[in-house]
């Protein structure tokens, strides 16, 4: 592996990381599990490339494809709190209608490139600017889940009774967890998008697979309980996972082919999984 | 101060048999008054108990908080006066969070939950002083995790829980049941204290006879849905825990 | 003990993350890298013609080529995962196939860090990957199909057709701009432009089953999700006694009556070639794009049978090859 791979998987690392993040706030501090995701993140991405195409600055996009992040989570939350319907049953029907929200919003066309405009990485290094971000992203988090508003939503995901009980409006936390985590979500698709140079209508897909398993490999590295570690824990399985893959797509000098990359990715993702537990600290 | 008027509870099963669990229940404590309410199982005392709290409405009748009525109200509005401590102690307190956590969850029930960093010295100040009431050691373990204490460091957990904010009103639901007969006592010395000086009206659920005559001001017996019988002062004072006992599952209304 | 095991594990796995660096090895060959973005029978004939294409300018894999293959399953994550390993084997030409791929490599291009050549990609402009500022090393081969003579060779097969069913995934970029080039055409052949959607192969044979009820025709261009799952749609269109009209000539043995386009393989051969020229030292900018230079008429006359279509002699003459199961 050279050091651009390192590199790169360290960039798409720290951005998917953000987006486990969202994911860790509405599975592990809500307890919901939400795959709003797969719909979310292209949102966020799409928001995004589309003022970037207009000419607005990256930065106000990316901050703009959070709110409609957020906005998605609300409905999810909606869909979930107001009309009764299943938690899994809202994030799935809310995935499935922003395909169709998220082609409207990029004009009809599912593919716009965004080589030839300005991307927050335009003149700044990669590396540095999504480091930089990211910390950002962890210590809000943190910090956010460290208080007694945070302390209310971790504890609908404990124990919902003792959440009533506490004079929680277990609804209402729902649906900010929500609206919190897919922003979080939609943010890491802008990020991606202005990365990569282009927005694919098509490149939500699986984004909960990734967003858990990085989530899960990170929870096996930083088995602690405090919100802190949990930030922590979503960035550095995030790269991880990354570094896996990366790793995986050499492996055709061991004589392995092209089709059995998601093998590989499968295997070593599980050997992270037996690796023996470390005690709670 | 709790008023609890002509209540009524039915509960519709399939096969449309209507069950009336509470039959026009008439109820009021007083500020500093400690209630004791027992009677057999299936009598209807958890119910009672979830319509208080604002988990079951009512089919029929009224509840007042403080003269202000709150029959339709929200189990999150009526928070703010009211703290409920659950029969079971798993239940009650969340078992991935350390008791500073429980406890600083607890602190702000029915209040405006800011952005402020939950961990602050007064605060660890105020949660130790009030473990210490328990005397169970509890004090030096405010950063373990709740699960690791056992079945009746829990329950009692949940009762200081339960008095560390304003609440006027405290429901106590069998909170001895996990308890050895001295730790008991403790909690129940404790809560007696608490609601006296503190003024708050108390209704708590015993299947402890001797525990329902030593503490508190009055006892009430609940029978098919209603108030059947009330002891107080000497006659309470001077009822052994057999009569007791007899008296509540033999009265005939 | 423990401890000593978890130092040997974490060395382990630290020193074979870096063990591959021995791939970085001096290149006598010229090395040519192809990320493809999905595995699909017309994509892997276009390789393989790229593999070709090579070898009649004289570059043999294994004797002065090194050609690498990667597949990114459809994630564009992948492909830029994919496109960041290959830029780092210093390749002298890296080929995308495929939209995505190719828009994976577009920022290593505009550094001119590389030569980028795609191949596959029906709308290079919409796609941007035909840039304004002229200093990109960027150039390749549309499988654009001119559509104008593929609606000809429809009404002169079927001289009463008046509705035309398409069947596309939105989200392919080649087939929204196909279906609104279509749009405005079928007004000047006084045809009726039905359009049917799908999100994913799956949803497809319902789609098919419904549409041709309502057409006489059914058109699928190169659009990957709907050529997925072609037999499906020849099966539907068949009970319903409709033809399937198709832009890649490997699909009229399915079953299809007819198609008018150009062979994925032979892009794939004037990819290979266009390639060459880069290898042999011209500079990659100069190249326009190019489209597909030959168009292969195929029709197949047992589909035609089923259908009671008679398909007109001078159709059969200019066709390049008949599929008549009967005759042989």
């Amino acid at each position: 592996m050279s050091l651009a791979e390192v590199v790169l998987s360290l960039e798409m690392g720290m951005i998917y990381g953000i987006v486990a993040m969202g994911i860790y706030f509405t599975f592990r501090v809500i307890d919901f599990p939400d795959l709003t995701c797969d719909g979310s993140f292209v949102l966020g991405a799409c928001v995004s490339g589309v003022m970037i195409k207009a000419g607005y600055n990256p930065l106000l996009s990316l901050l703009i494809a959070l709110l409609s992040g957020a906005i998605s989570g609300v409905f999810t939350g909606i869909l979930n709190t107001k009309l009764k319907i299943t938690n899994l049953l809202s994030g799935i029907l809310m995935a499935f209608m922003l395909y169709s929200i998220n082609l409207k919003i990029m004009g009809g066309s599912p593919n716009i490139t965004l080589m030839e405009d300005v991307t927050i990485f335009t003149n700044l290094d990669p590396l540095l600017t999504l480091g930089l971000i990211c910390l950002l992203v962890w210590c809000l988090c943190g910090y956010t889940l460290s208080t007694d508003f945070g302390l209310a939503l971790r504890s609908i995901g404990q124990n919902k009774r003792v959440a009533l009980n506490g004079g929680v409006n277990v609804e209402r936390m729902t649906i900010l967890g929500l609206a919190l985590g897919n922003s979080l979500i939609a943010f890491g698709g802008g990020l991606l998008s202005q990365h990569q140079g282009f927005v694919d209508v098509g490149s939500g897909v699986g984004t909960i697979i990734i967003g858990l398993a990085s989530l899960m490999i990170g929870e096996k590295v930083f088995p602690f309980r405090s919100p802190w570690w949990g930030g922590l824990a979503c960035i550095v399985g995030s790269v991880i996972y990354r570094l896996f893959i990366s790793f995986a797509l050499h492996s055709d000098t061991l004589g392995f082919e092209t089709q059995d990359l998601n093998l590989i990715t499968g295997l070593l993702v599980i050997g992270a999984m037996v690796l023996p537990r470390r005690h709670l600290c | 101060m709790l008023e609890l008027k002509n209540i009524c509870v039915t509960f519709r099963s399939e096969g449309n048999l209507e069950r009336i669990i509470l039959n026009d229940l008439n109820l009021t404590i007083n500020p500093g008054e400690f209630v004791m309410l027992i009677g057999e199982n299936g009598a209807g005392k958890s119910t009672l108990f979830n319509v208080v709290s604002g988990f079951l409405k009512p089919n029929q009748g009224q509840i007042f908080f403080n003269h202000k009525e709150v029959t339709h109200t929200s189990q999150s509005f009526r928070s703010k006066s009211l703290a409920k401590v659950m029969q079971d102690p798993k239940l009650g307190t969340m078992e991935n969070m350390t008791l500073y956590e429980n406890m600083a969850f607890a602190l702000k029930r029915g209040e405006k939950r800011s952005l402020r960093n939950i961990s602050d010295n007064s605060r660890r100040e105020l949660f130790r002083e009030k473990l210490t009431l328990l005397r169970m050691g509890l004090e030096d373990r405010l950063d373990d995790v709740t699960g690791s204490l056992s079945g009746g460091q829990r329950q009692a957990l949940s009762l200081v829980m339960a008095i560390l904010s304003d609440s006027q009103i405290l429901l106590l639901d069998e909170i001895t049941g996990a308890l050895d007969p001295k730790m008991a006592e403790t909690v129940m010395n404790l809560s007696d204290q608490i609601i006296r000086q503190e003024k708050k009206a108390a209704l708590m659920i015993t299947h402890n006879m001797a525990h329902a005559i030593a503490y508190g001001d009055r006892i009430v017996v609940l029978k098919d849905g209603r108030i059947a019988k009330e002891f107080v002062d000497l006659e309470k004072k001077s009822l052994t825990p057999k009569d007791l006992h007899d008296i509540a599952s033999s009265i005939l209304i | 003990m423990n401890e000593m095991k978890t130092y040997v594990r974490f060395s382990v796995v630290l020193c074979s993350l870096l063990w591959p660096f021995h791939s970085q090895a001096a290149q006598p060959f010229k090395r040519v890298c192809i990320n493809q973005i999905v595995t699909h029978p017309a994509l892997e004939s276009t390789v393989k013609g790229i593999v070709d294409g090579l070898k009649r300018e004289g570059f043999n894999k294994g004797v002065n080529l090194d050609i690498r293959l990667e597949s990114a399953q459809g994630s564009s994550s992948l492909a830029a995962q994919i496109s960041t390993k290959f830029v780092n084997q210093n390749p002298d030409v890296v080929v995308g196939v495929g939209t995505t791929s190719a828009q994976s490599f577009l920022k290593f291009a505009l550094n001119g860090d590389v030569n980028l050549i795609y191949s596959s990609v029906t709308d290079p402009r919409g796609a941007g990957l035909v840039p304004k500022k002229p200093n990109i090393h960027i150039s390749g081969v549309s499988n654009f199909v001119a559509l104008e003579p593929q609606l000809k060779l429809f009404k002169t097969i079927q001289p009463q057709l008046k509705r035309l069913g398409i069947i596309y995934n939105p989200g392919e970029l080649n087939s929204v701009s196909i279906v609104k080039k279509m749009e405005d055409l079928c007004g000047h052949y006084d045809l009726k432009l039905v359009k049917q959607s799908v999100t994913k192969g799956a949803d497809v044979p319902q789609a098919a089953t419904k549409i041709a009820q309502q057409v006489d025709a059914i058109f699928i261009s190169n659009d990957n999700t709907a050529l997925s799952a072609l037999e499906s749609i020849i099966g539907a269109a068949k009970k319903a006694k409709v033809p399937v009209y198709v832009s890649d000539t490997d699909a009229v043995e399915l079953g299809a009556l007819a198609a008018l386009g150009p062979n994925q393989y032979q892009v794939g051969i004037q990819t290979g070639q266009m390639i060459a020229r880069v290898l042999n030292g011209k500079d990659v900018r100069t190249l326009p794009l190019e489209y597909p230079k030959k168009m292969d008429l195929y029709i197949n006359l047992d589909a035609a049978r089923s259908l009671g279509i008679v398909v007109p002699d001078e159709v059969i003459a200019q066709s390049q090859k008949i599929i008549d199961w009967k005759k042989s």
